[in-house]
């Protein structure tokens, strides 16, 4: 077993043997089936959180769809190395991350994060994490469409300075 | 010759892919962008209007890393997942 220390300095454990799932989607996901699918897989877990991102309306500018572009390879190297430094630094019992691409229109999931541990801390901080991840370091890239016309869209301020929190 | 992969913005302005020749041995990743953007006045315009990282090989990689023949060089607008 591995052990090194986290950006924060801090003792770190060591790399977990927690199950894991990646997946990129080209159909739709149903983030509760695969919520559901994830806690019959859990064993010996007191909590899992999850988290479900959906491409919203936008109020004014109507948005009819978001089209996700992303590097084969690349991407999911990117994100199985994000799901690494989870479980070496949250004890985690199962990871998993299921994000979609190609064209998702307005109302469904782009994402679903879940984590499970055996206590609430290490699974709700485990996911915010991921999820802070996939908003400014994964390799996607985001096209808004709407009825006005079509806008690649980059992460506010808040997505960078939410992901300079695990550093 | 080198195989360039665009993404997001980029890709609407030159499609996915493009081959190019370098004409030397190997030339600086920002070498080859000049030319392309000296070429091509959409990938110009494209550029101008967003920040670009470069990855040679599906790694990433500075403006002033060696591009040599053979290899794949991707250049990437700022990431936007989730």
């Amino acid at each position: 077993m591995q052990s090194f220390g986290t950006a924060t300095g801090s003792p770190c454990c060591r790399r977990s043997a927690a199950d894991e799932v990646i997946a990129l989607s080209p159909s739709p996901i149903d983030a509760a089936a695969l919520a559901e699918a994830f806690g019959r897989e859990v064993e010996d877990a007191g909590a899992i959180a999850t988290f479900t991102g959906i491409v919203r309306r936008d109020g004014g500018k109507d948005v009819e769809a978001l089209y996700l572009d992303h590097a084969p390879g690349m991407t999911e190297r990117a994100i199985r190395n994000a799901v690494d430094e989870a479980k070496a630094r949250w004890p985690l019992v199962r990871v998993e991350v299921v994000h979609r691409i190609g064209k998702i229109p307005a109302g469904e999931a782009v994402v679903f994060v879940a984590a499970a541990a055996a206590h609430r801390r290490a699974a709700f901080e485990a996911c915010d994490f991921l999820v802070d991840f996939l908003k400014t370091d994964a390799p996607f890239w985001k096209k808004q469409i709407s009825r006005t016309g079509e806008e690649w869209i980059e992460p506010r301020a808040e997505d960078y300075d939410d992901r300079g929190r695990w550093r | 010759m080198v195989k360039v992969t665009f993404y997001g913005s980029l890709a609407d302005a030159m499609g996915r892919e493009r081959s190019i020749a370098l004409g030397a041995p190997f030339l600086a990743v920002s070498a080859v962008i000049d030319r392309l953007a000296r070429e091509d006045a959409a990938f110009s315009s494209a550029l101008a209007r967003t920040r670009v990282r470069f990855a040679i090989n599906d790694e990433i990689a500075p403006a002033d890393a060696i591009v040599r023949d053979g290899d794949r060089l991707a250049l990437l607008p700022p990431f936007s997942g989730g």
